[in-house]
């Protein structure tokens, strides 16, 4: 499914963020990241998803033999690639339901599909709105506009649930959700989980990794991943730190 | 004769025997037409439509739905705009030429449904001139949506002179929008009674040449003027956007709310004048201007014009001249949205400010909203969910 190998990406001013990252998921697995702030998480996340302000150095990344990097954005996301950012942006102005229907309808278009006719839409947005606890006035605001930063993250999975990829890349999708939040969006995420989706989930709590839980553990440290393992590894992590998994 | 600017065009006039009021036309043909050096004409040059060969012509008025409207004879004087050298010149030209106008006049306390009326000219390449005049009585409340339209290259040019009687509304909507490479100027000059209030958004489209100008009187506490613009322009599309509030007395608020998008090499201009006299104290004057820049070569000027001589008064203005987000279009692009259409959806969210700020009846909106998205060439989209 996804393949990294020798992943390099530097800032615009010449800093190399990411210095190296091989990893390789496969159809159904989950994987989780965690990671020093500053470490690259964001950053490779951004690096898959084409945002601006990244320049690749070295390495290549395949989502199920093509090659990514070569895409634009939304070639990406029509590829299957989805990412819930870790600081959804703002938009003034776009209402939350059109922004929905905008980004289904493109992705349908892409995939050769008639569009969804609103009635079709709208039954669909309410159902999974539902389940995530997201009513109708958060999607009559705009875009992220006001939103609490739980809200922010409820949004994002339901975006996920809209758009149905089948790689979802989740950077701390758990930050900033209390207690019961966090169970509602890691059921919207487990409700998505199969055989043929992926997830890479980066997180600074191994609380999350009890709800959705990973087949793979990597650390990421200073732009390269040091150390691979099992759930356990986010145990031991939480326990001991990152001090003694920092990159040589 | 002394070689004014516009000699020739006004000598054209004269030959063609189009001249009806020959004082207001020996005025004019001894000042001639404002030209770049004074200053409140500095970014808009007249030599263009000055240079055309056009004929004058009647102004063609439709509008079916209300008694309240209608066409009047022509003014014996257009009311000049106040305080605008050179500004004068066009109203002088409608004047002298006689133009009929509009009468829209709406009684004590009457509430009126949305009016539409659209104007333009009777011929092809015509020059049309309009005096109209708009009057509401006592506690009246209106909303008139005027559309003026070119196909071609003609020049429609007015003055519409408007009385706000205490405790009246009128929201106006002034769509202008060509076809062609046409030539609209317009000149409004509301005056407004105590607790009055007059919202009017312009919107300018296409066109060769545009300057529309409002110059509102606050003349009674208790009075509200917003006065706000789209400006949409590509191309070589040139638009100035004109407002003097004068603050005549106390205790009246103003509120002035440009969005202006330039793609290609057009240019939009606002100037925008706010004048508190000296016993007009607790005023509250606004004014912002934000501008989105699609191109290099596309310009957009803004000149905050404050003059204020009371000393407890409350005025702002400011102006951003900006690129859509990079962030928010990021945003939409890993959603699958194209950026031919992140770009669209996010321009209309930005065009959009001005009006929906107003709280206008939904089928007026409805119909702003179609016209920017088609200026956007994605007519239709973008729907409202019924959720
Ligand atoms: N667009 C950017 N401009 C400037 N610096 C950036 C940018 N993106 C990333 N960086 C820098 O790159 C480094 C890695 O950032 P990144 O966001 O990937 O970290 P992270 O591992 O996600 O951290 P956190 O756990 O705090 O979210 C940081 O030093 C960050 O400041
Ligand atoms: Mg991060």
């Amino acid at each position: 499914m996804l393949d990294i190998k020798g992943l390099r990406a530097e800032l615009e001013d010449g800093t190399e963020i990411l210095r190296g990252i091989d990893l390789q998921i496969a159809q159904g697995e989950v994987h989780a990241i965690m990671g020093p702030n500053g470490s690259g998480k964001s950053t490779t996340a951004n690096v898959l998803s084409g945002k601006p302000g990244y320049g690749v150095t070295g390495g290549s990344v395949q989502l199920d033999g093509d090659d990514l990097l070569d895409m634009e954005p939304e070639e990406r996301a029509h590829s299957g690639l989805f990412q819930a950012f870790q600081y959804p942006v703002e938009i003034p102005g776009v209402q939350a339901s059109t922004f929905l229907q905008t980004a289904v309808n493109a992705k349908r278009k892409a995939a050769g599909l008639d569009e969804l006719d609103a009635l079709a839409f709208v039954r669909e947005l309410r159902a999974k709105a539902k389940t995530l606890g997201i009513g109708n006035d958060m999607l009559k605001r705009a875009v992220n506009v006001g939103f609490s930063g739980g809200e922010k993250k409820r949004f994002e999975t339901l975006q996920m649930a809209l758009l149905e990829p089948r790689m979802a890349v989740l950077d701390e999708t758990d930050s900033g959700l209390d207690i019961d939040a966090l169970r509602v969006v890691a059921d919207g995420v487990n409700a998505l989980r199969s055989p043929e989706r992926s997830f890479l989930v980066i997180t600074h709590y191994q609380r999350l990794l009890d709800y959705i839980v990973p087949d793979h553990v990597h650390i990421l440290s200073e732009g390269r991943i040091v150390k691979s393992g099992d759930k356990s590894l986010a145990l031991e992590v939480e326990q001991a730190g990152y001090a003694e998994f920092q990159a040589a | 004769m002394t070689d004014v600017f516009g000699a020739d065009f006004l000598d054209r006039l004269h030959g063609a025997g189009a001249v009806q009021n020959a004082a207001a036309f020996a005025a004019l043909r001894e000042r001639g037409f404002p030209n770049r050096r004074v200053e409140a004409w500095r970014y808009t040059d007249l030599a263009g439509p000055l240079a055309k060969a056009l004929t004058p012509a009647g102004l063609r008025i439709n509008q079916e739905q209300s008694g309240l409207f209608g066409p009047i004879p022509p003014a014996d004087v257009a009311a000049p705009a106040q305080d605008q050298p050179g500004t004068d010149a066009l109203s002088l030209l409608n004047a002298s030429l006689a133009g009929e106008g509009f009468l829209f006049d709406v009684p004590e306390k009457a509430r009126l449904k949305p009016i539409f009326a659209r104007f333009s000219a009777m011929a092809e390449n015509a020059l049309v001139n309009a005096a109209n005049r708009i009057r509401l009585a006592e506690g009246a409340q209106a909303t008139l949506v005027e559309r003026w339209g070119n196909t071609d290259d003609s020049w429609l040019n007015s003055d519409t002179d408007i009385d706000l009687a205490p405790g009246a509304h009128l929201t106006r909507i002034i769509l202008v929008e060509d076809g062609g490479a046409g030539t609209q100027t317009h000149r409004t000059s509301p005056r407004l009674g105590e607790n009055a209030r007059y919202d009017c958004l312009v919107v300018t489209l296409g066109g060769g040449l545009h300057r529309i100008e409002q110059h509102a009187d606050m003349n009674a506490p208790g009075a509200h003027a917003g006065l706000a613009a789209l400006v949409l322009k590509t191309g070589s599309e040139h638009s100035d956007f004109v407002t003097g509030v004068r603050h005549l007395d106390a205790d009246n608020t103003s509120d002035q709310q440009v969005r202006t998008v330039v793609d290609q090499q057009a240019t939009a201009i606002f100037q925008g004048g706010i004048h508190v006299a000296p016993d007009s104290q607790r005023i509250e004057g606004d004014q912002l201007s934000r501008a989105l820049m699609l191109s290099d070569r596309a310009q957009a000027f803004t000149k905050p014009e404050l003059e204020i001589f009371a000393d407890d008064v409350k005025c702002s203005h400011g102006a951003t001249v900006g690129d859509l987000s990079e962030e928010a279009l990021f945003y939409l692009r890993a959603r699958g949205v194209s950026e031919a259409t992140a770009r669209a959806l996010l321009i209309l969210a930005f065009a959009r400010e001005p009006f929906a700020a107003l709280d206008l009846p939904e089928a007026v909106e409805a119909m702003l909203d179609e016209k920017v998205k088609a200026w956007l060439g994605v007519p239709g989209a973008f729907g409202e969910l019924d959720l």
